[in-house]
């Protein structure tokens, strides 16, 4: 009766699986190329997925948390677990290794021993057209369209005593070298991981983040 | 190429001259610059026109004397001449504060970030293909025998998928948990259990994964055991489709496969009936395979397995684990299908069919024996007989934001059948077996609502759940439970969490006249590495 029939699953299931094997076998391998080309794109489409598949069974972890070849690992791991297809895992990777190798993760205030503040005086005034265009693309991922943060450990931009009341160069140091406050559970990588990024694209974020929430430097 | 047209090609001594010659037909970039020099010190502006993303220009400034990292400061989707623009900006304004500066570039001595990434088995064009930045390429041209892409920009980037073929990692978890309890009138304390489960990853491209835990755990009585959760190799076959093989954690539901490790699940165990000698399937022993695909935004995924399937446990109830003998010769077929409407949303439903076949005497009396035991007939003359289970499942969970919000329903169903089991003489018929369990769960992270380092990091939960049995008295008796837990993480970090937890269980199918009820306080510190 039914023992037939499941025999039968069990046998169209193997079945199934060789010939997936073997006929996948050849875009497999070039498959194994993707991670590779990964481009700022990925990076900005792997930020999002990140924050989207990445928080379904446990916290999201810090991107600071593992080097890129142990995310590399890891992500592919997850990718079993999540059933998650090879082109989200792959954009996963592509963030998750370009945030993690951007070593600037830093434990203390800048200006206050440890890391130095940056001076950016070559910089032009920002932009803060052209920052809307690049917070849409690269950190809207976990600060969200309203500023307020998406994930845990994510500050709110927009609070008037927040974040943004730190002169502009020390915020601007620390988004472009990346940051994480004492005890702080997640990490900010470096331009946001996008590797794609200037310093002049920051001066305009900010200048946006400055404008859309108006909050002046230096008012900590 | 365009701007050695527009910008003398620099002529300085030999490494330059290389230089040139590599921009020129090693097609990785053109770049033109200054060096500006103070009496002890040398700065270089240079302008990189990259072969690589949306850029034509970029402007990197370097301070190598000053030990600061290289910075791009500018960048054009356009035009040439705006990096140029900027960098001559830039040069007027080092010259204003004393600065000397002359056409030119400096000799790149970049570090690499992180040496240890990066195989030297990996051919210098697979790595500087890579890598955003052009003068990456540059960078190993000059340095042959490194091997390493080298980040010089603000953002120091590479790429080190391919770098090796095999990686590996060790993750895993740990815990210890404390206990408080007070059942019939009596209080006791206990340490019940510390636990650590290592686990092993090894990946080899992008083609095959390896993946393997153990369970070591240290009960009340100091006895250690080790015991092997899974072991299991997936095999990369297509973008949708994994192949997985070996002995895995059962697809089925979620809270086995994907909730389970302590620094995951919010409470400090598992939910009635989710636990060992549930009804939930906890693992299979055969071949699996599973994958996503993408719809729009959101994405769809399966799981299908074969495996050995459930055995009849020593009460005479099922026993989901996997075992290494099949006790019968039809295979189990497993499933979960997932879909996530909204990223934050997923609605999954489960199935299991297959066949327990009854013993005709204990084994070890675990129902874990190994083999198909032998079918001996009793004195009545009464054989042990088979039953078909089937099991189906719906589960559902929203993670959004600082909501950990899951509900999980499991009903499993086994014919009547004849076995022996604890208790019974010889083998036994046995009526129609139904097993049911399902919980809801509520968690709230209080970053929420506010910043403060303290107070976001804590997330108070809440969970009723309820296990029924039907058709086995004694099981039901021992387990049937209605269970209410009230829990108080504190996240140390994203995988570190300290919690307590003010359990209530009501043993709902005891005798009127033993005691039915129980108060636990559980303390628990769990690590997931
Ligand atoms: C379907 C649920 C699920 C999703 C979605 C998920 N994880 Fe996991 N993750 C787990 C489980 C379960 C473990 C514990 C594995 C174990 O101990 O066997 C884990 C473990 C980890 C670990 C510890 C190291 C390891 O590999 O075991 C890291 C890091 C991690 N996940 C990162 C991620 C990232 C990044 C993503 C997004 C791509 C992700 N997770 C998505 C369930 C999930
Ligand atoms: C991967 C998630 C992520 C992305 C992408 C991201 N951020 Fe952040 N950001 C964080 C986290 C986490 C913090 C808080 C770090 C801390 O305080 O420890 C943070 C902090 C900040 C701060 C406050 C810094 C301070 O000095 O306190 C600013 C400003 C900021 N981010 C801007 C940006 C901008 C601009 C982008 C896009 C270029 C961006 N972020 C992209 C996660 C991210």
């Amino acid at each position: 009766m039914n023992k037939t029939i499941l025999s039968l699953t069990g046998a169209v299931l193997f079945a199934t699986g060789a010939v997936v094997a073997q006929t996948m076998a050849q875009s497999t391998s070039e498959s194994t190329v993707a991670p590779q080309e990964a481009d700022a794109a990925s990076v900005a489409r792997g930020a999002k997925a990140w924050t989207n598949h990445c928080s379904r069974c446990h916290n999201l972890r810090s991107p600071s948390e593992l080097n890129a070849e142990l995310w590399d690992v890891s992500v592919q791991h997850m990718r079993v677990r999540a059933n998650l297809p090879g082109a989200v895992a792959d954009d996963i990777k592509a963030f998750l290794m370009s945030s993690a190798t951007s070593t600037g993760v830093q434990y203390s205030t800048p200006g206050q021993g440890g890391a130095s503040v940056a001076s950016f005086a070559h910089l032009s005034p920002g932009d803060p057209l052209h920052g809307k265009e690049i917070y849409s693309q690269t950190c809207i991922a976990c600060h969200g369209a309203d500023g307020k943060g998406t994930i845990s450990g994510v500050p709110d931009l927009t609070a008037a005593k927040g974040r943004l009341t730190k002169t502009d160069e020390v915020v601007l140091t620390n988004i472009i070298k990346g940051y994480q406050s004492e005890g702080s559970l997640m990490a900010m990588p470096p331009m946001g991981g996008n590797p794609d990024l200037t310093e002049q694209d920051i001066a305009d974020v900010l200048a946006y983040l400055r404008k859309e929430y108006d909050i002046a430097p230096g008012t900590e | 190429m365009q701007i050695a047209c527009h910008r003398k090609v620099l002529g300085l001594p030999a490494i330059t001259g290389l230089f040139s010659y590599l921009f020129l037909y090693g097609s990785a970039a053109a770049q033109s610059g200054y060096i500006c020099s103070t009496e002890n010190l040398d700065r270089s502006i240079e302008i990189i026109q990259p072969d690589y993303g949306n850029a034509v220009c970029k402007v990197l400034y370097r301070k190598p004397d000053e030990g600061a990292p290289d910075q791009f400061l500018w960048r054009s989707n356009q035009s040439i001449a705006f990096c140029e623009e900027k960098a001559q900006k830039l040069v007027a304004s080092l010259v204003s504060t004393g600065f000397d500066c002359t056409e030119g570039s400096l000799e790149p001595m970049r570090q690499p970030a992180q040496p240890a990434i990066v195989s030297n088995k990996t051919p210098v064009d697979k790595i500087a293909q890579n890598v955003v930045e052009p003068h990456v390429t540059l960078a190993s041209a000059s340095s042959e025998n490194t091997g390493q892409s080298v980040p010089a920009g603000g953002v120091p980037y590479q790429r080190v998928s391919g770098a090796s073929d095999m990686k590996w990692h060790l993750a895993g978890y740990a815990d210890a948990t404390f206990i408080v309890r007070d059942f019939d009138g009596e209080t006791t304390t206990d340490f019940s259990a510390a636990r650590f489960n290592p686990g092993f990853h090894f990946q080899y491209k992008d083609l095959v994964l390896l993946e393997a835990e153990l369970e070591i755990v240290v009960d009340g009585d100091g006895e250690t055991e080790v015991e092997l959760e899974y072991a299991q190799a997936d095999i990369f076959l297509h973008d949708n489709v994994t192949l997985v093989a070996g002995r895995f954690l059962s697809p089925v539901g979620q809270f086995q496969e994907r909730l389970h490790p302590t620094w995951i699940n919010r409470l400090a165990n598992p939910p009635a009936g989710f636990g060992h000698d549930g009804v939930q399937p906890t693992s299979e022993l055969g071949a699996m395979l599973r994958g996503g695909v993408s719809l729009g935004s959101t994405i769809a995924t399966y799981a299908i397995a074969v495996g050995n399937g459930p055995r009849v446990s020593h009460e005479g109830s099922i026993s989901f684990e996997a075992a290494t003998g099949d006790d019968n010769a039809n295979k189990a077929v497993s499933g979960r299908l997932g879909f996530l409407p909204l990223p934050y949303l997923e609605i999954g439903g489960s199935f299991l069919v297959g066949d327990v076949t009854g013993v005709g005497e204990l084994g070890d009396g675990h129902g874990d024996e190994v083999g198909a035991p032998e079918p001996i007939g009793d004195m009545d003359g009464l054989l042990p007989t088979s039953g078909n289970v089937t099991l189906w499942g719906a589960d559902a969970a929203y993670t959004r934001g600082p909501w950990d919000v899951r509900a999980e329903y499991l009903n499993a169903n086994r014919d009547m059948m004849a076995t022996a089991f604890e208790g019974s003489i010889g083998v036994e018929m046995l009526p129609e077996l139904e097993l049911e369990a399902w919980y809801a769960q509520i968690a709230y992270r209080l970053s929420g609502i506010t910043d403060h380092k303290i107070l976001q990091r804590f997330e108070p939960v809440f969970r009723y759940g309820e296990f029924r049995v039907m058709g086995l008295d004694e099981l039901a008796e021992e387990a049937a439970e209605e269970r209410v837990d009230v829990g108080l993480n504190y996240w140390l970090a994203p995988s570190v969490v300290t919690r307590g937890v003010l359990e209530w269980r009501d043993f709902t199918a005891r005798e009127a006249d033993e005691p039915s009820s129980e108060t636990r306080f559980l303390l628990q510190f769990a690590y997931g590495f």
